[in-house]
This record gives structure tokens, sequence and C-alpha cells, in this order.
């Protein structure tokens, strides 16, 4: 009875339990090297303690959204930091955020927040053309996604998996934007096209930086971490004298009854300010601040230099439900 | 009565911690809008459209099961029995392929055969192949059960090694009197190691089933995919668990042909001792063959992948900035892998014996309960884990805020794998001794501390390691459930991946496998000292 009681003790004892204190509990979809510096500086600056749940690449591990979901019960997150913006419309349909108009983001254009205050916007990617500049000259490159489906480009383009991640949230942009017929058309002509179908962004980027195609559809951090590290790449932001570029901001929500509110708002405030963004543009990501007056790194681009997609987040959280079919069988699954 | 209870202890474990978050997670597919429907599963049954990706799965499957073991089963034999030299080196260098995460190797191999790979480079310009042929193999079923085999041939290397050890040597010296040592072999050694050798196929077949990671990679439509496209694009976890009963039905079918295989069979094969010898052939030719295929494996399996990884990790830098990144993963993973090896271990042997040492009817229907899960995707564990788990109460909160959690994600995902290892070593445990222990008025538990688990050395030395390295590298199931502040060293690697330089990644990956043999390295020697055997050689 002795050594059973001994035996109990210990295995409590080894369990480092997850107290409430002056804590709060982050989910983030961001990846989690240009994150978790920002988390480790508002635990800095505030006092609070930031435990902070990082995800995979879509592609590699369902993700922290399906745990959110599984959770909704009894949620052990105060906060949701979305990497893309549409992650957060879905967790509003399931009921599973609630509003929080933060003071800070005040500044922010209204086409990045969400009206009733699920959710607010910061920093953002564009979804942008990849090419290999050994194979592919300045004069050649593709100026936009719908060049990709010409003959010349046959059997050179790579995209990811458009049924994940930010694909999934361009592919949804463009039926908003085209229509159903044109985006179909589109989707098939690449595919008779002979595009390669990858399983993730960073896979589009290794093809592309190692020349076995040349071109890809990728995001703006897999292509910055790509010119980082040296390969011969080069970005061209698509669509810029029709369409334009899908913009992608990071999006922040408070989830629903969870502990620590007060301090999720805290969270939520220093996420949104123009300090974050600012952070944000000089990391490795590079991402575009969404306020005007951020100064950035010369290489980055602020979004009032770039023609934006004129969309909704919203209308594009519905239409991926919408098309969610259509891309299975396109996608061959 | 101690035995009864005992063993009812450990099966009412498994029901509660393996078998009913997942039943939890079937109950809930048939249950829509309040009623019970089965339009997921009439889906998938009565329209042809998954005709196509089961048929992947199980060629994906037949394949990397029919190679691990051409692979492994004569690298366990020559490890086992003959005086190769460096044998101990190779036996950790063939624990690598298993710890580097399965998708790493996936992504070395497509650098090394894609169009514009080393290897594409090489192979086409000296064979006939040309470069978009051989590219096109890596991204195919055919593909991906070359890398899975690579991933997964440890395991039958591991079993088959242990089988032989444990094998009661006067059974191959009677056969050694009469004939050469390749008759003995295909007639005594081999048809007695033969249950432990299915069974190691058994678990690859099943791992490569429920495999999710590569196929993904390299863009094969499997049912695993399914699964995942279910849960991470459409958000629909009933369609998703659904998708997993086929692979339920796959698992059942093959525990029947086993069974079919087994009837009126026996394996009790294990001395009277438990200081059992080991005889070794010391035969030239024998040696040379045995070198030869070892040093090409270790250079296919092992070498080419590592290498690849040394290769990207150009810089020393790198290795600060991977173990800067995997500072809390390091200790989490070990400290997590070691308990979850020895409760996996543990609690497999009761299981193991439930399922092959009793003499009931109940016997066989418990073998099928344990093992019929064995190929439900991760996914489905964890967010089963999660619904039974996750609760305001104190006990379940405590559970699930802490590195229990984890543990209990161990056994949902590995408990099957390990009491079926340990099934296939107690089988060979003849009846007889337990039963002369129990005339002679000792309890069982006496007979179980003094002549079960001493006997069962080799056993449950497979199993822990098997265990170990199964749960230093699970990423599917912990990803779901683990709390803040206790993410493993595969958490650590995959969420940085994504846009972390590749020196970095490939640093991180080393970092990996040298922390997984460290712990392996020293449960190795330490065990030599538990189970001592003396070596007969021929």
């Amino acid at each position: 009875m002795k050594s059973i009681s001994i035996i109990f003790l210990a295995l409590v004892l080894l369990a480092k339990v997850c107290s409430a204190g002056n804590e709060v509990v982050v989910y983030t979809s961001e990846d989690k090297i240009f994150s978790e510096p920002v988390l480790q500086a508002f635990e800095k600056k505030t006092g609070i303690k930031v435990r902070a749940i990082y995800d995979t690449e879509e592609t590699k591990s369902t993700g922290l959204a399906n745990r959110l979901i599984a959770e909704k019960d009894n949620p052990q997150a105060d906060v949701f930091w979305s990497g893309d913006p549409v992650r957060p419309a879905l967790l509003e349909f399931k009921g599973i955020i609630t509003p929080y108009f933060s003071g800070v983001a005040a500044d922010i254009p209204r086409s990045y927040k969400d009206e009733d205050g699920h959710w607010t916007g910061f920093s953002a990617r564009a979804r942008i053309i990849l090419y290999n500049t050994n194979l592919v000259s300045m004069d050649e490159r593709p100026l936009s996604i719908f060049d990709l489906a010409k003959p010349r480009w046959r059997g050179q383009v790579a995209i990811a998996n458009p049924l994940f991640g930010t694909t999934s949230i361009h592919m949804s942009a463009l039926f908003i934007i085209l229509g159903d017929e044109k985006a179909m058309k589109f989707l098939n002509d690449l595919k008779a096209n002979g595009v390669k179908i990858v399983s993730s962004n960073s896979e589009v980027r290794r093809l592309v930086a190692r020349g076995e195609v040349k071109v890809g559809i990728t995001d703006t951090d897999d292509a910055n971490v790509a010119i980082k590290e040296g390969s011969p790449v080069k970005v061209v932001f698509p669509d810029q004298s029709t369409i334009g570029t899908l913009i992608m901001p990071n999006m922040v929500c408070l989830i629903k009854d969870s502990t620590n509110q007060e301090n999720g708002k805290k969270l939520i405030d220093y996420l949104v300010s123009s300090e974050v963004e600012k952070s944000l543009a000089f990391a490795m990501c590079a991402q575009m601040p969404l306020r005007y007056d951020v100064r950035t790194p010369a290489d980055v681009l602020t979004i009032a230099a770039i023609k934006g997609m004129n969309i909704n987040y919203h209308d594009v959280a519905m239409k991926l439900g919408e098309i969610g079919e259509f891309l299975k069988q396109w996608a061959g699954y | 009565m101690q035995k009864k209870l005992t063993l009812g202890f450990f099966f009412t474990l498994f029901l509660c911690t393996t078998f009913l978050p997942i039943v939890w997670m079937f109950g809930n597919s048939i249950y829509e809008e309040g009623r019970f429907s089965f339009v997921y599963y009439s889906d998938i049954f009565l329209t042809l459209k998954y005709g196509r990706v089961i048929s992947n799965s199980l060629i994906l499957a037949s394949i990397t099961t029919v190679v691990s073991s051409f692979i492994g089963v004569p690298a366990g034999f020559f490890l086992a029995k003959t005086s190769l030299p460096l044998k101990n080196y190779f036996k950790i260098c063939f624990f690598i392929p298993l710890i580097i995460p399965s998708y790493i190797i996936g992504i070395a191999w497509a650098n090394l055969l894609g169009k514009t790979g080393f290897l594409n480079n090489v192979f086409s310009q000296y064979t006939l192949l040309s470069p978009e042929s051989i590219s096109n193999f890596i991204y195919s079923v055919y593909g991906v059960s070359f890398i899975l085999s690579i991933n997964l041939f440890p395991v039958v290397v591991l079993v088959t090694e242990y089988a032989l050890k444990s094998i009661n040597p006067r059974l191959e010296e009677g056969g050694l009197i009469m004939g050469s040592v390749f008759q003995v072999f295909r007639q005594i050694t081999f048809p007695l190691i033969a249950p432990a050798i299915l069974s190691g196929m058994m678990i690859v077949f099943v791992l490569s089933l429920s495999e999710f990671g590569v196929p993904s990679l390299l863009q094969v439509n499997v049912l695993t995919t399914q699964i995942f496209t279910q849960f991470s694009a459409f958000y629909n976890e009933k369609a998703a668990t659904a998708s997993a009963f086929p692979l339920i039905i796959i698992t059942f079918i093959l525990i029947m042909l086993e069974k079919i295989y087994m009837r009126g069979k026996s394996f009790e094969i294990l001395g009277r001792t438990s200081s059992n010898s080991t005889i070794q052939y010391n035969i030239t030719w024998l040696n040379v063959v045995g070198i030869t295929f070892c040093t090409l494996v270790l250079i296919i399996c092992v070498i080419i992948p590592l290498s690849t990884l040394i290769f990207n990790t150009k810089t020393i830098s790198a290795y600060h900035d991977a173990i800067l990144l995997a500072r809390n993963g390091i200790t989490n993973s070990i400290l997590f892998a070691s308990i979850g090896a020895t409760f996996l271990t543990f609690i497999g042997f009761f299981l193991g014996y439930l399922s092959e040492n009793i003499r009931s009817r109940f016997k066989s229907s418990a073998a099928i309960f344990i093992w019929l899960f064995f190929a439900v995707p991760a996914t489905v564990s964890g967010i089963g884990l999660i619904k039974l788990w996750n609760r305001p109460e104190g006990a379940c909160q405590f559970i699930y805020s802490s590195l229990w959690i984890v543990i209990l994600g161990y056994g949902v995902r590995f408990l099957p794998l390990s009491s079926r290892i340990m099934a296939n070593y107690l089988k060979q445990i003849p009846y007889s001794m337990e039963e002369a222990g129990t005339v002679t008025g000792a309890s069982w538990f006496r007979v179980l501390g003094n002549i079960l688990l001493p006997l069962q050395g080799y056993g449950l030395i497979a199993t822990w390691l098997i265990s170990f390295m199964f749960c230093i590298g699970e990423l599917g199931t912990t990803i779901l459930v683990y709390p803040p502040g206790h993410e493993t060293l595969p958490i650590a690697l995959f969420t940085v991946m994504a846009n972390s330089p590749t020196d970095v990644v490939s640093a991180l990956s080393i970092i990996i496998v040298v922390m997984t043999l460290l712990p392996v390295g020293v449960f190795l020697a330490v065990s030599r000292y538990l189970v001592k055997v003396p070596q007969l050689t021929f």
C-alpha cells in the first residue's frame, strides 16, 4: 500500500499542471518562428505569462481550428491568433468566438475588421507568383495568374493543394471575383496545362527554388524565406492592372467563455498595435502593415503600394464551403 | 482470483483509455441532428468513389510490408545469429530511420530523386531511365511505399532479432547434428519465429495504412488523406471518422487471416531458465553475406537520408538555432516517451497475456478488441481524447492540463502495438511452466514475478524500445492535445518547418535522432546487465 501511495504521489508531482493565474492562453496558426518573439515581447512588457500552442502547416497536421472546435464546451484558449483571414470567420459560424472591439485598432482600415467585432486584422501576407530567375528572365515573367494557364507554362507551374490553407482562400476569392463559371474554366485550363499540385506552399517554394518547376503560386512569407536563403527566385505581385493581388491579414479573436478574458483582451490590443506590425515587417516573414504610417524595410511593400483584391473575408469563408466539392474533384481527391 | 482481478483491471484500463475515445468518435458519427443516421457510411459503402483510395491504401501497405520484411528479416537474422563485425553499430544505426520523421525522409528522397536531384542525374545518365520517369516514381504509390519501407523496416528487424534470441538453443542444436545451417534455419528456426515475423509484418501493414505524412507530401491519394481532407478542409469530424471505418474492416480481416494461419500451431519454444543461450554461426561466407547486406541497407536506409540532412546543415549556427527552438522539446520528449514506453510495456504485458495465455474463449475476443483500432488515424484518436477528457471536473481537468493527456494519447495510439508484440513473445512460453508454479502453491503474482517476467526479458526490451521510438516520434495525436509548455521534439520540428531555413530544419532533425539514440543506447546498455545471455558459437 505504501509503495502504491509513493508511486501515485510521484505521478502527481510529475504533472506540471497548468494553473490559472496572471496568464493568457493563446492558440496561434501564425508560424512559430514569427509569432513566438512577438508573444515574448508582450510577456516582457506586461508581466502577463503567455502560454502558447503553435500550429503546423495545414497540410502536415489537422491543426488548431479542429482543436478549438473540439474544445468548444470547455475552452482552454483565451485568444486565437490566426495566420489567415478565414479561420476566424469559420469559428464565428460555429459560435466559438466572442466580439471584442479593440480601441488600439481604430486606425486599421475597416475592410480588415469584422463590423461585429468578432475578429480584427493586422499585418498581412499576399498571394504572389514566385519564379526561378535561372529559368525565367525578367521580361518573360508572368504578370497575371491567368498567364499560367497558357501553353508557354505547360508543366512548369506548381500550386499547393487548393483544399487547404491560403491556397483554398485564394481559390475562394477567385470564385467571388470572377464568378463560378469563369473561375472553374480557369482552374480546368490550369489543370489541362499540367499544373503540379503539391502538398503545401513551402513545397511550392522548394520546387521553384530547386528549378523543378519554373514558377509557383505561394505566399510572400514563403517567398521571402527562399530569397533570404539565397535561392534564385523573385516575386511578382500578380494582376496589378486587373483584379488585384489577394491580401491576407493575420486576424485575432477572443474565445467565448474562456478563463482569462481580460488578459486576452490585453493581448489582442497588443497584437493589433503598430508596434507588432512594425516588428512583423522587419521579421523574416516580411509582413505588410495594414496601417499606412508604420515604417517598413526598403524591400517590404506597404498595403498602399499594392492593388489588393476587393473582397470581403466573410464572403470568402462562406464561398469556401460552397466550392469545396469542386476543389476536391479538381485536386483529384 | 488475483489473476482474474489483475487482468480485469488492465482490460478495463484499456477500455477506458484506448477504446472509449475512439468508440466515442464512431458513436458520434452515426448521430446526426438528434437521431441516428448512417449518411456518412452510406456515402462510403454505397458509392464507388472510395474504391480507388481503398485500393491505393492496400497497394501501399502491401508493398511496404513486403519490402520491409525483405530488408528486416535477413537484417534481424544477421544481427542475432552471426558474429558480424560492428554488429552493435549496425543495430543502433538501423534504429535511425524509425526515429527520423517519415516526412523528413520523404523530403530527402524527393530532393534526391526529383527532376533536378543528384541521384536522378546519376540514374538518368548511366541507365535507360529518363529524369521524368524517375521523378514520377517518387511521386507515386510506389515511391511512398519505398520511403515507408525505409522508415518501418526497423520494426521487423527488432521483432525478428529478439524472437531469434528467445529460441531454446536445444532445438537448433538438435538440428545442427543432422543438417546444415541452411536446413536448420529453413526447417526449425524460421517456422519457430514465424509468429513474431508475422506480427512485425502486420504492424508494418497497419502502420503504413494509417500513415498520412508521406502520401500527403507526395500527393498520393489514400484513405488517410481523405480523412484528413474531411477534418482540415471541411471541418466535418463525423465524415472524417466514418472515412476511417474501412481501415477497421481491413484490420479485422487481417486478424482473421492471422487466426486461420495460426490455428493448431504451437510456438512454445522458450527454455526453462531465464539464461537461455543463443546459438551463433561463425561461418565465413555467412558473415560476408551479412556484412554486405547490412552495409547496403545502411547506405540506402540510413546514410543517404542522414547525409542529406547533414549536407543541408551548412553551418554550426544552424545547430545553435535548432537547439534554441527545441530546448523545451528535448526534455519533454525524453520524459514523456520514457513514461509512455514504460506504461505501454507494463500494460501491454498484461493485455498480451490476456490475448494469448489465458485458457478461455474470451481470449480471441480480447485479441480482436485490443488490435482492432490500431489503424485508426491519429487525428480521430486526438479529437476523441479531447471530447472525453476536456471537462471542467477536477480529475479530468488535471489530466487534460498535464503531461498525462499526452501519455494517454500514446496509449490510444500504441497500446495495441505494445500488447501485440508482447503477445507474440508470450506465445513462446509453455503454459506448463505457469501450471508448475501454481501447483507448488505459489500465488499468481509470484508466478508472474519469478517465472513469466524473467522469461520475457527480450520481449520486454523489444517492446520498450519499439514503444519508446514510436512515442518519441508521435505527432498527430500529441499536437491536438498537448497542453501549453508541453511541446515535444516532433511538434517543435513541425511547427517551425514551414518557414524556417532548411539548415535549421535539418539540424533539428539531426538533434531528434541524437536525442532519441542517447536514451536508447543507455537502455540497451542497462538491459544487457538485466538479461545476461551466454552465446554458443558454431
